[in-house]
């Protein structure tokens, strides 16, 4: 602040402004007070509480947020498995009926060296069939 | 900025308090962040004064203050991971307070421009009822006029006697500022009011 400034009795920029008891006083009774004693506290931050409480998110809400993705994915693969097999019944019959064959064969005293092999057989046959099909 | 130099053994007990309040939120905010909705109940119970008595300046009208205050909680905990635990709590949930609170009185206008009479009635007054009621109605239509924040700075250091520092602190604005708004909130009122001022002697 410069000496003309104070010389004219101007205040400084960081006084705190006068207080003016008529302004204020119409303003208080226009306006009223803060109604602070007539609130009920406790019963406020209860119902603050209960409405967060409300708002929390149930554990399906997960499944639910998720089930628009989910669903059509598990649709895809399921109608993708549903072809692999179906073509490879089509064109190989064997891989399908050969595992009740092989326990049979087992059950009516064929070597179980033998019917591990074929199994094997028939397994990798229809992995590679399903590769096949997928390239 | 305060005006002095180097901080006072008041300024810097203050500040002391100031640190230790962010601290205690931010521990209370991280606890929340983790799962802990009891931990939010303490921020409740430790602003719900504070933001109640903005939400009803803004709304002036208890039960709506009281609705706002809900409102403004639930968005604040909706939000919270939006809030910088370095800062404090206080500020940030009063900007919460008043942009709420303007859309709220906006869409309950008619409800808001009539104070509760209870309250206005017990105020010993020099005016009649009838230029009470015309005062009443200037005092909406030109406050209408005023932004957010020259409003409640206005109300704040005329109506509930705060000081400009105290207000800055409430609504995270450096003094001068709050000043500034209050010099032209005052001026806009002052000529709006001025026979009603002079009635009040």
């Amino acid at each position: 602040m410069t000496d003309l400034h104070l010389h004219r009795g101007a205040r400084a920029p960081h006084d705190e402004p006068r207080r003016d008891q008529r302004f204020s006083a119409l303003l208080r009774d226009l306006m009223g007070p803060i109604p602070m004693g007539e609130v009920n506290w406790d019963a406020l931050a209860g119902r603050v509480g209960a409405a967060i409480r409300a708002r929390q998110a149930p554990w399906w809400s997960y499944v639910e947020r998720w089930q628009r993705r989910t669903l059509p994915l598990a649709l895809a693969a399921g109608l993708l498995g549903a072809t692999v097999l179906v073509h490879s019944w089509l064109t190989h019959p064997e891989a399908l009926t050969s595992a009740p064959d092989m326990v049979s064969a087992v059950v009516a005293g064929a070597p179980a060296e033998d019917a591990a092999t074929a199994f094997s057989h028939t397994v990798t046959t229809a992995a590679a069939y399903t590769t096949d099909l997928l390239e | 900025m305060r005006p002095t130099d180097s901080p006072g053994p008041l300024d810097s007990s203050l500040a002391d308090e100031r640190r230790a309040v962010i601290e205690r939120d931010a521990a209370l905010v991280r606890r929340v962040r983790e799962g802990d909705t009891a931990a939010f109940d303490e921020i409740v119970k430790a602003y719900m004064r504070q933001v109640f008595q903005v939400a009803y300046r803004v709304v002036g009208h208890r039960e709506d203050a009281e609705d706002l205050v809900q409102d403004c909680f639930l968005a604040a905990y909706q939000y919270l991971d939006s809030y910088d635990v370095d800062r404090p709590f206080g500020p940030w949930i009063t900007r919460i307070v008043l942009n709420r609170g303007a859309n709220l009185r906006r869409s309950r206008a008619r409800r808001a421009t009539e104070p509760e009479t209870d309250v206005v009635s017990s105020a010993p007054s020099a005016l009649d009822e009838a230029t009470r009621a015309e005062a009443r109605a200037k005092l909406v239509e030109v406050m209408a006029t005023l932004n957010e924040r020259q409003r409640m700075i206005v109300t704040m250091f005329d109506v509930d006697g705060m000081t400009s520092t105290e207000i800055g602190e409430r609504l995270e604005l450096a003094p001068g500022t709050v000043r500034w708004h209050l010099h032209e909130a005052r001026r806009v009122l002052r000529n709006a009011l001025a026979r009603f001022i002079e009635d009040e002697r």
